[in-house]
């Protein structure tokens, strides 16, 4: 029991923060129709940006941190006017996305490793670990649940109840038809990479503090993400929530049962699984093409 | 429409182009080439040394995780290297390095090997440093009879990996042998759980210590296994609690992921004795990480530092970049592969046949490293001390045999 409960928690821990690249990729996807697995680099670069500042520099933790935000934000925001905007403009088709997205990603990462070096950074911080009997859990993992779930769940109160929530999903939903009806629809999806990279931030943010900051994991991180978006129902943001916990969980379940090298597959065996066998997802209204 | 695809596509060609221009430029400022003002002529087997400076392929992890020991191991190198010069080289012949980044990876390896062999063509290649990249750069230079000769790379595969094949850095199988041995007799351990990397150099050390200590009478009861880049080792360690292991064997490719495995040991309320594989001992990294290098256990070549050659080769390393060495081992064996290689080049040409046989006959050599002979498998003899990291100091607890 004690097993089960630990694994529980482990899973958690993980899907927390998949969960925050998820809930950014689903903002993104919901608008703009856009597989943004460049989003991996907006995630490196809050990292990467919140290391520079607070341990390099020296600088405090909260400048540190809206530093890493405002940096992040830019970064998103600037795919998406620059590539993603002027393909709209063009009538880019979705293969046309993938692959600026793709390049964005790689081209991310060669500039976090000409900015910020190849190695690896770590930031070395233990916190105190709190144990219930045989479970144990430390401060900063404690943090790290509570932060995603409070910041997705002050999310899904946005999108629910604000006039901004509404124009969204009217934009999600059609945007041709939200455009007519006066929803700038522009607009809405530069608000929509504002908010996904600020999730992405803040996973950067916490990935850093919880484990090591590697210049190519955000690929990684876009893979996982986009898994959980699509386990849940693409376009559903607590579906993506939902599919975030089931890839932390999956991962840690393949691990205990076939051993650390089946940990990286499963969110592939999972997709596979899902664009097979239901491929609307958990949540989803829309088949996924 | 068509005109907007075209467009698109246009946009997708830019975006590639400066893609692979910033792919171009990241790979081409890594790694660090010297300059090279002449290249040597093509080597024929001549015992005389062709005019010009004697130009040598050197590889090493310069990225990646691995960097933590590539960097101090190519500064080792190149501080032989440039002692070597200043005392008027080889019978008048500069030494010069090219180096090339084979990071950790087998592909890596391949890639490095290939631009020394093919593009510089170099008869020797120093290098590389992780046991996968090495094994993966002997495909390319034994069918070329290129000499290879590794610093660090010790997994036991290497030993009879191929004929043009040396290395100063003894075999795993006598260090993981040695540690096995202390743990099961000394620290009177019997209940053994190993966390390893899937890479060569920690599996053949994994599969070394499993046999000692399973041999002498002890039981495995977990072997779990970590793919490099992972950050999350909770799963594991939760196996290696619910086993009940009395000892716990943490045998990585680098002390990055490594310490990282102690915290999450800590934080998991594992109790354990905890032992570690070569690359986890080094100063730097323990005074850094105090609260998580406590009471683990280690072997290593021991570095005799009454020696003159030792000591001199430590504070001329310190002199020269203001640092004592970082994981002084596997430097001095890097430090050392130059100077018998310069002995060799000296007595023998530059030829990588004359060289070969040569080296097979390297026999109680003076080394910073010790006293290093090289057996008819072109590995080196040297024993183990096993060290205790505590306290942030790594304390020497006397030297050991098979």
């Amino acid at each position: 029991m004690q097993i089960v409960l630990q694994l529980l928690i482990n899973a958690i821990i993980a899907g927390s923060v998949f969960a925050l690249v998820a809930a950014g990729l689903t903002f993104i996807y919901s608008t703009s129709r856009i597989f943004h697995l460049a989003h991996g680099v907006v995630i490196v670069f809050g990292a990467y940006v919140f290391h520079w500042a607070w341990i390099v520099q020296g600088w405090d933790v909260f400048l540190s941190a809206t530093l890493s935000i405002v940096v992040s934000v830019l970064v998103g925001l600037i795919m998406n006017e620059f590539i993603y905007e002027q393909q709209r403009k063009r009538n880019a088709k979705k293969l046309a996305y993938l692959v600026s997205t793709t390049a964005l990603l790689m081209l991310g990462t060669s500039a976090v490793i000409l900015l910020f070096g190849s190695g690896l950074k770590t930031f070395g911080i233990q916190t105190h670990v709190y144990r219930f009997q045989d479970l144990n859990i430390t401060f900063m993992q404690l943090v790290l649940i509570v932060v995603s779930i409070a910041l997705l769940l002050v999310l899904a109160w946005v999108v629910k109840y604000t006039k901004f929530g509404k124009a969204m999903r009217a934009t999600a939903d059609n945007d041709e038809v939200a455009a007519i009806m006066g929803v700038k629809t522009r607009n809405i999806r530069r608000l929509s990479f504002a908010i996904g990279s600020l999730l992405g931030a803040l996973a950067g943010i916490l990935i850093g503090l919880e484990f090591n900051l590697d210049p190519n994991m955000g690929v990684y991180l876009a893979i996982k993400g986009f898994t959980a978006m699509v386990i849940g129902g693409v376009g559903s943001i607590g579906g993506a929530i939902l599919g975030a916990f089931i890839v932390g969980l999956a991962e840690q379940l393949a691990v205990w049962f076939f051993g650390a090298g089946w940990k990286n597959s499963m969110a592939f065996v999972l997709l596979f699984f899902f664009l097979l066998l239901r491929p609307q997802g958990l949540f989803g209204l829309k088949k996924f093409n | 429409m068509a005109e907007k695809s075209n467009k698109a596509l246009g946009w997708v060609v830019i975006v590639a182009v400066i893609l692979l221009g910033f792919i171009y430029l990241s790979k081409s400022s890594s790694p660090e080439v010297q300059p090279v003002e002449e290249v040597a002529e093509e080597e024929e087997v001549v015992v005389e040394i062709p005019d010009g400076p004697i130009i040598l392929g050197a590889m090493t992890p310069l990225s990646g995780e691995a960097v933590v020991y590539g960097e101090p191991i190519q500064r080792a190198t190149n501080l032989a290297v440039e002692e070597i010069n200043a005392a008027g080289g080889v019978n008048g012949h500069e030494l010069q390095l090219i180096w090339e980044d084979s990071k950790c990876a087998p592909q890596e390896g391949t890639t490095a090997a290939q631009k020394l062999v093919e593009v510089d063509q170099v008869g020797i290649v120093i290098g590389t440093t992780c046991s996968g990249s090495t094994l993966a750069a002997i495909e390319i230079t034994e069918p070329a009879g290129v000499l290879l000769f590794s610093a660090a790379a010790s997994s036991p595969d290497i030993t009879d990996a191929g004929d043009f094949v040396f290395r100063t850095y003894p075999s795993d199988g006598i260090g993981g042998e040695i540690l096995a041995t202390y743990t099961y007799k000394e620290l009177a351990k019997t209940k053994l759980a190993i966390i390893s990397e899937l890479t060569d150099y920690p599996q053949g050390l994994r599969a070394v210590f499993a046999d000692t200590f399973t041999g002498l009478g002890g039981e495995l009861v977990a072997d779990e296994t970590y793919a490099t880049g992972d950050t999350d080792f909770r799963t594991q360690i939760l196996k290696v609690k619910a086993a009940e292991a009395d000892v716990v064997y943490v045998s990585v490719q680098t002390p990055i992921s490594g310490t990282l495995i102690l915290k999450q040991l800590k934080e998991n309320g594992i109790e354990a004795q905890v032992v570690v594989n070569d690359v986890m001992i080094s100063e730097e990294i323990i005074s850094e990480n105090e609260d998580l290098y406590t009471n683990i256990y280690g072997a290593i070549p021991e570095l005799d530092e009454t020696r003159e050659v030792t000591a001199r080769y430590l504070a001329n390393y310190e002199a020269r970049y203001g640092n004592a060495a970082e994981f002084p081992a596997y430097m001095a064996s890097a430090y050392d592969q130059v100077f018998i290689l310069a002995e060799a080049m000296s007595e023998v040409g530059v030829s990588a046949e004359a060289l070969r046989d040569y080296l097979y006959t390297v026999e109680n050599w003076p080394g910073a490293l010790g006293d290093i002979t090289i057996d008819g498998n072109g590995d080196p003899i040297i024993g183990y001390n096993i060290k205790l990291l505590d306290n942030a100091v790594i304390t020497d607890l006397g030297a050991y045999t098979p």
